[in-house]
């Protein structure tokens, strides 16, 4: 009963609904090219999802506290170039990547200094945090690309590797999904995530530093962007100091999309996820049909505009849904009162 | 705000009055700290550079360069003493630009084609209005949304070529000077045509928001929403004038750049998209809203181009113009916080 009762929650959910959607759009795509749901084409869409994935998770935990990283593509495109570079001066691999994990937390420290101390505004002081990066970028390549890691042989080309089918960068991403719901769910931490980016005032009343919260969370987040960084270096076997794609982008498209609410307080990790493979696998797919680069960019723009559209709509829901909540109560004592 | 604290010096004692020092009435005088810096950057830059940074050649490419962010500038400044922001100035401007080009290449007279780049212009202002005030959304996320089918639609048009400019009337707002005068030794290159019009834009519209209505009801819907409504001022129809005069705007930068450069490219504006709001911050304009004014954008243009401009004389790599132009605007920003601090002092 218990059971069936969870079962039927979680099929009514935002969760199941998405997850419907993805299947259509991938299910369309399949029917006007058979090659795409070929094994090696989904395995390319995983490589390429999880870059974007593995920095949508650090987007949806800032979304859900309340902020937003818009300095994310060039901390990871930092971080790869610090770690190839660390690499080709001969330090051992694992060293190296630890070292710009730190490094990558150190940038983040930058960020949530001025966004919880200075109080300037996320979106603004995190753009001018991308454009010092951009530049520091340039100057330690020389707009060139580093190479890393050329021979196959090599253990640091371990992101071109795959484990049975999923590649080794999916494998990651996927871990840390897991990791991070169960931190966001089963935690202290993860409710106070929720608390400050629902209600910072009750946060406060209730004894949670929101400052401190949101100081983590920025952390987080450039930490797990050097991660990606890590990732795509290993997987290309060479750093590149800028990039066409906005990676930042795709996450915050992704974890929008997934039903995380932009102004905080509600999404989970499970919607990030579903989130992530729909953007990818429409991606996928447009480029499976051979759109040009210009309907590519729009689409992300238009499906962008869809999630902020579908969260706003859902946000307008349950303020309601609250209202009546609140509503019949006070009603009950009044009649009861007369 | 900082003006009117200046203003009332009643509120201070005498000797809390004398104890103000000379860094404090900078950092409370924004626009006065500006030129200080502004100054100094010339002086600096000056030096270092053997006086070819302060060479009339030099200047007029300043005033050239500043043509096209001045223009970037004031739809931005109005819609962030408004309280809101638009970041798809950039692409906006690079897609009228575009759209210009290739009208005029299909053959659509001059004048019929400029009013249809404007239309463009307005156009992607009416959407992000329409976003932000019918949807709810962020302004930020929102116009970054909107400049991504903007740059979608550039490479649309462009398809990765660059479209000539052959019109003669747009080649010479380019490229012509006013007020050319030579006296004996001495000749004056003149002022090109777009700055001119560019600086008298922004005169009218510090003088707009100054002494109309108009003006004061920007600053009320940015410094106070609530008591904007309660007096009877619609902030919807506010808000989608002025994302409609930043689309305009933008739309005329593009046009300038375009015929500047007498071609479109697909690069366009988009180095400069982060431009206006630098400036504007820096001339102590805040993304709060309701404060700040034209004059102060005018001195943070100032400030931005001739930094830029210095640093390129100088030949300052692409990289460190990055990190410089990312740490002006942490500057900017870090400046307005002191600035709070300073007002959260003298109101307790």
């Amino acid at each position: 009963m218990n059971f069936q009762q969870s079962l039927k929650r979680r099929l009514k959910s935002k969760e199941s609904l998405l997850f419907l959607i993805t299947l259509l759009i991938a299910l369309a795509f399949f029917i006007n090219n058979r090659n795409f749901l070929r094994i090696d084409s989904l395995q390319g869409i995983m490589q390429t999802m999880s870059i974007t994935g593995i920095m949508a998770v650090g987007m949806s935990y800032l979304f859900i506290g309340g902020g937003i990283d818009l300095s994310m593509t060039f901390v990871s495109l930092f971080s790869g170039v610090i770690c190839a570079m660390m690499i080709r001066s001969g330090i051992p691999w694992g060293i190296a990547v630890v070292l710009t994990l730190l490094i990558g937390a150190g940038i983040g420290a930058i960020n949530a200094f001025f966004v919880t101390k200075i109080k300037i505004m996320a979106f603004i002081s995190t753009i001018a945090m991308s454009m010092v990066l951009q530049g520091v970028n340039l100057i330690l390549t020389n707009a060139q690309d580093i190479a890393v890691a050329v021979a196959d042989g090599h253990t640091f080309a371990w992101g071109s590797r795959t484990i049975w089918v999923f590649p080794v960068p999916f494998v990651i991403m996927t871990l840390l999904i897991v990791i991070y719901g169960v931190i966001l769910t089963k935690t202290q931490f993860g409710r106070n995530v929720y608390l400050v980016g629902g209600n910072e005032y009750a946060a406060r009343l209730a004894g949670v530093n929101p400052l401190k919260v949101r100081a983590i969370l920025y952390i987080n987040a450039a930490f797990l962007s050097a991660m990606a960084g890590i990732v795509f270096t290993s997987r290309m076997r060479s750093a590149a100091p800028s990039t066409a794609a906005d990676w930042q982008m795709n996450a915050i498209t992704a974890s929008i999309l997934g039903g995380v609410a932009f102004g905080g307080g509600s999404g989970s990790m499970l919607g990030c996820f579903i989130g992530i493979a729909m953007l990818n696998i429409f991606n996928a797919g447009l480029s499976s049909i051979a759109l040009a680069a210009h309907w590519t960019t729009m689409a992300q723009g238009a499906l962008l505009l869809i999630a902020l559209a579908a969260d706003f709509v859902n946000e307008r829901s349950r303020q309601k849904a609250l209202r009546v909540k609140a509503e019949v109560p006070s009603k009950v004592t009044a009649k009861e009162g007369a | 705000m900082s003006d009117q604290s200046q203003g009332s010096p009643g509120t201070l004692q005498p000797e809390a009055k004398q104890r103000q020092s000379f860094l404090v009435l900078l950092i409370r005088k924004r626009t006065l700290m500006m030129l200080f810096l502004f100054v100094i950057i010339i002086a600096v830059f000056a030096i270092r550079t053997d006086g070819r940074m302060i060479d009339m050649r030099n200047i007029m490419q300043i005033l050239n360069m500043m043509a096209v962010s001045t223009f970037l500038t004031q739809g931005v400044a109005l819609l962030m003493i408004s309280g809101k922001l638009d970041l798809s100035t950039g692409a906006n401007g690079t897609l009228c630009g575009m759209f210009l080009a290739y009208v005029l290449r299909a053959g659509v007279p001059l004048i019929p084609a400029i009013l249809m780049a404007l239309a463009v212009g307005a156009l992607v202002g009416v959407v992000n209005a329409a976003l932000v005030n019918e949807l709810n959304m962020a302004p930020f996320i929102a116009t970054l949304a909107t400049s991504l089918i903007a740059t979608g639609f550039v490479i649309l048009i462009a398809q990765n070529r660059i479209i000539p400019i052959r019109h003669p009337v747009l080649i010479d707002y380019g490229s012509y000077m006013l007020f050319r005068f030579n006296v004996g030794e001495f000749s004056f290159p003149g002022v090109p045509v777009s700055a001119f019009l560019a600086f008298c834009f922004m005169a009218i519209i510090g003088v707009l928001l100054h002494k109309t209505k108009f003006g004061r009801q920007t600053y009320l819907v940015g410094g106070n929403p609530q008591a904007a409504m309660l007096s009877g001022i619609n902030p919807k129809k506010m808000s989608y004038i002025l994302f409609i005069i930043c689309g305009l705007f933008s739309s005329i930068a593009g046009i300038t750049l375009v015929s500047r450069l007498q071609s479109a490219n697909m690069q366009g504006l988009v180095a400069q998209r982060f431009q206006g709001i630098t400036a504007a911050v820096l001339g102590g304009i805040s993304l709060g809203g309701g404060t700040g004014g034209m004059a102060g954008a005018f001195v943070g243009l100032l400030v931005l181009n001739t930094f830029s401009n210095g640093m390129t004389v100088q030949g300052t790599g692409p990289g460190w113009q990055h990190i410089a132009s990312g740490g002006l605007l942490i500057f900017a920003l870090t400046l307005e916080y002191f600035q709070r601090r300073q007002n959260e002092k003298i109101v307790a």
